[in-house]
């Protein structure tokens, strides 16, 4: 020990603090730039933007703080996909502000789980009734308490009020929210929206968010990390994406999916697909979930890999050329348009009605499919060019006339493609289901960002499907795989059944099982050990299936109880459409929604402050200067006021730098 | 490896040189604008007195008014002509917009990180002062402050209303110059 000792004493290890002085020094010049980064306003013919919007002094314009950090975990049990969002904002205005929080979802999917920190403050979400949440926040606000407020103002669009940050704050918000995967053409499908896409607002209605398309991470100096943990309950073969990923098996049946923050396109949404092993017939499976005293049980149908049975059909197709179709989107549609021209068997009859403020149909009445028909088809869809407005009405009546001309055996299909950007959609919904008749709407989602709320609930009240192709290198193989599928209903008539007498199960009314749509159906029993009995007809022929619920597992199927209350609320608010009293109905939804945690039309998260006592750090938010809009009126610019020596220091310290350092070296 | 070592020493002494020359020349723009304030404050003191002497002999702008900015007690000297070269050593009052005291809208501008810095504090209800070479003062309060976009020249719109605006770049902490943005502030004389 000794002898080291005086080794030790002996050796003299180059002084090399100087260097370490200088390479700190050099590092924080390098990143003095992305410190100071600017902040982006927003001016207000251009009010657009997700992420952190702070207030300025111009009432509804914004300007946009950009996300340090994005972190997105998306888990998956079974069908139901669960996704946290975790941001981090900072405050660089250097002045006490407030604002909101928009972001973009999924369709179906409620925001469930609400936690923000406000430099050092905790505050987190719970469920009140919406009018009484507003109270709570305003009075919160009044009082100085930092506060925030999560509302469903459309379907899939979430904003949370956030008040008095400090300047040099940091914001860092955590949302979390489920929805279902997707089951289609044999696989599952999740899809992470990226962008929030601006709709189009027919005169007569009024619709006030902010939309428009902005990716919602992904500025110059942000991170942004997603992860799939991916645990369907069955071996998983094909995990695709058209983004660049990377994939792993962590265990039996257990995967793991994820995304390069450099790869990563925000300009498309995220999206993966998995496929389970499909069998000869029809299967039924079933989960459960206990809550309080109450089993929840989702009960999945999934069809065939094949099925034989044709029928003569009357297709009729609706394209959308409105302007917000215009480019990609447009040629998309017509692409898959022609493809299905091509599909078209003779015997079959097909017509296509093409609208953007108004519809035109190409022929008065439907045509038998035959090669001058399709010749004058193809010619009719050529010349579509996107402008105009959405008035999808007009297409509709149309494509579901009072009495159609339809013989009986033939199965009459509806298929519309189009982005989905219109605002009146209550009013298209009750049309659907009051026209339907023995039609069938399928939705065709096209474009970067189509409005696929609207879309999944056409199809619903439709008794059809929805496809969605996000690219068009995906149009073929999405339609051929829709054609295959609507060549072929493979389950009509389908009941649940339970010799539990207060079983409730959404939805009520069980479309028919299509090849490559499987059912679900999510049911609360009282009895843990009640019986479950699908009926249903194939062909002609009865089918009928019994099921056990199995015994609830804590904390595995997380989820299904939400997705039940989610269901129940999604039909409940379909009676609003059918004519019910929309009092009784907002009782009834308020109900579910306390009891199961969710977000809904009256219902909203409101931020409880839970931070310890002491800790004031509450400010009085003052609106951030407006950028005001350009006068066209006058040519010019106002002079240039910097200098640049800020940056000739910068350069030249960090030359000086360099070399002293290399001279140090070589000494 | 001698031959390296050389080639390593020359190009750190050439980069030392670089370095040094291209510090010294943003620190000469700062020491410019300081310097300038000074000789210009003499020669405002001149100007008071009843003839203007040039700040300095090749100067090729004069004095036309002092801004104070009551906040913080800053004093600035205004040049006449807003070009770049004035700049460098103060404010400079837009030709063609009202003289400070006249009818209509002055508009003075300056360097967001040299003589406007302090404008980053400035916000509704502080007072603006100009003195005017013949000794009158008018003061102004701010009624507002906004960051506009470069293009927007309607900050520079003459009125009948008493108006001074302050124009600089924004934001103030950005290290490149040339950002499409101004900070405007905007005065109203107090009656």
């Amino acid at each position: 020990m000794e002898t080291n000792d005086t080794a030790n004493t002996e050796y003299k290890p180059r002084d090399y603090s100087l260097e370490r002085w200088i390479v700190r020094l050099l590092l924080l010049l390098f990143l003095l730039p992305f410190v100071a980064q600017a902040q982006e306003m927003t001016t207000l013919d251009k009010n657009e933007g997700a992420g952190l919007l702070l207030k300025t002094a111009t009432p509804g314009t914004y300007a946009i703080v950009p996300a340090v950090k994005s972190e997105v975990r998306i888990t998956v049990t079974g069908p139901i996909v669960r996704t946290t969002v975790t941001q981090t904002f900072h405050n660089s205005t250097g002045r006490c502000v407030e604002g909101l929080y928009v972001y973009p979802l999924p369709e179906l999917s409620a925001v469930d789980t609400l936690k923000m920190t406000i430099g050092s403050r905790v505050i987190v979400g719970e469920i009140r009734e919406r009018e009484q949440a507003r109270k709570e926040y305003e009075q919160a606000k009044s009082e100085g308490r930092k506060a925030a407020l999560v509302e469903q103002q459309r379907p899939n669009v979430f904003t949370t009020s956030v008040s008095s940050v400090m300047p040099d704050d940091d914001v860092v918000i955590e949302i979390a929210y489920q929805e279902m995967a997707r089951y289609e053409n044999d696989e599952y499908r999740l899809r992470f929206p990226m962008v929030v896409a601006q709709r189009y607002s027919p005169v007569r209605t009024t619709a006030q968010i902010i939309e428009k398309a902005v990716p919602i991470c992904c500025t110059e100096a942000s991170h942004v990390a997603l992860t799939v943990d991916l645990q369907p309950g069955y071996s998983v073969r094909n995990i695709a994406s058209a983004q660049q990923v990377k994939s792993e098996t962590l265990g039996n049946r257990h995967y793991r999916v994820t995304v390069d923050s450099t790869t990563l396109n925000a300009d498309h949404d995220f999206e993966l697909s998995w496929q389970p092993d499909l069998g000869t017939n029809p299967e039924a499976t079933v989960l459960t979930e206990k809550l309080g005293e109450e089993t929840y049980a989702l009960i999945m149908v999934t069809p065939p890999a094949r099925s034989s049975v044709r029928l003569p059909r009357e297709t009729i197709f609706i394209i959308d050329s409105s302007g917000s179709m215009e480019g990609a989107s447009m040629q998309q549609a017509k692409v898959a348009l022609l493809l299905a021209l091509d599909d078209l068997k003779s015997g079959d009859k097909f017509n296509i009605i093409d609208f953007d403020s108004d519809a035109r149909p190409l022929f008065s009445d439907s045509k038998f499919a035959d090669a001058s028909s399709i010749a004058e088809a193809k010619s009719f869809v050529e010349k579509i060019t996107a402008d105009g407005g959405t008035e999808m009405l007009k297409a509709l009546q149309l494509a579901m006339p009072e009495h159609p001309t339809t013989s009986s055996g033939t199965v009459r299909q509806v298929i519309f493609m189009t982005d989905g950007q219109v605002s009146n959609e209550q009013e298209l919904f009750s049309f659907i289901h009051a026209r339907l008749g023995e039609s069938r709407l399928f939705t065709v989602g096209i474009g970067a960002a189509p409005n696929s709320h609207f879309m999944r609930n056409a199809a619903r009240f439709g008794r059809g499907t929805f496809t969605y192709i996000g690219d068009v290198q995906q149009v073929q193989e999405r339609m051929s795989e829709l054609f295959a599928k609507l060549d072929a209903p493979v389950m009509t008539s389908i009941a649940v059944h339970s010799n539990d007498s207060i079983a409730e199960s959404w939805p009520e009314r069980i479309p028919d099982l299509y090849r490559g749509e499987p059912l679900v159906v999510a049911m609360r029993v009282h009895d843990a050990n009640a019986k479950i009995t699908l009926h249903g007809s194939i062909g002609n022929e009865a089918w009928s299936k019994e099921l056990t619920l199995p015994a609830a597992v804590d904390n595995t199927n997380d989820g299904i109880a939400r997705l039940w209350g989610r269901e129940k609320i999604e039909s409940l608010m379909d009676r609003i459409t059918d004519g019910n009293n929309p009092n009784g109905v907002e009782a009834a939804v308020i109900a579910v929604a306390l009891q199961h945690h969710l977000v809904s039309q009256y219902t909203s998260l409101v931020a409880i402050d839970q931070t310890p006592q002491g800790i004031n750090a509450s400010c009085k938010a003052e609106p951030l200067p407006t950028a005001n809009a350009p006068d066209h009126d006058d040519a010019g610019t106002l002079p240039q006021t910097a200098t640049p020596a800020a940056l000739l220091l910068l350069i030249g310290a960090s030359l000086t730098a360099v070399a002293l350092i290399a001279m140090r070296f070589v000494k | 490896m001698p031959t390296l070592k050389t080639a390593t020493r020359t190009l750190a002494a050439v980069a030392l040189l670089a370095g040094l020359t291209t510090g010294g020349e943003g620190l000469w723009i700062y020491a410019k604008a300081k310097l300038a304030q000074l000789l210009l404050e003499i020669s405002w003191r001149s100007a008071l007195a009843g003839e203007q002497l040039r700040p300095w002999p090749w100067a090729d702008t004069r004095a036309i008014a002092r801004l104070t900015i009551e906040r913080n007690g800053a004093t600035i000297i205004v040049l006449a002509g807003a070009s770049g070269r004035t700049m460098a050593f103060g404010p400079g009052h837009l030709d063609g917009t009202a003289m400070p005291g006249d009818v209509g809208n002055c508009v003075i501008t300056a360097h967001r990180d040299t003589h406007f810095a302090p404008l980053r504090y400035v916000g509704p209800g502080d007072i603006l002062t100009l003195q005017r070479p013949d000794g009158a003062t008018i003061r102004y309060r701010v009624q507002a402050t906004r960051v506009v976009p470069k293009t927007d020249t309607s900050v520079l719109r003459q009125d009948a209303r008493m108006r001074l605006t302050l124009i600089t770049c924004y934001p103030f902490d950005a290290i490149r110059p040339g950002t499409p943005l101004r900070w405007v502030v905007i005065a109203q004389k107090v009656a």
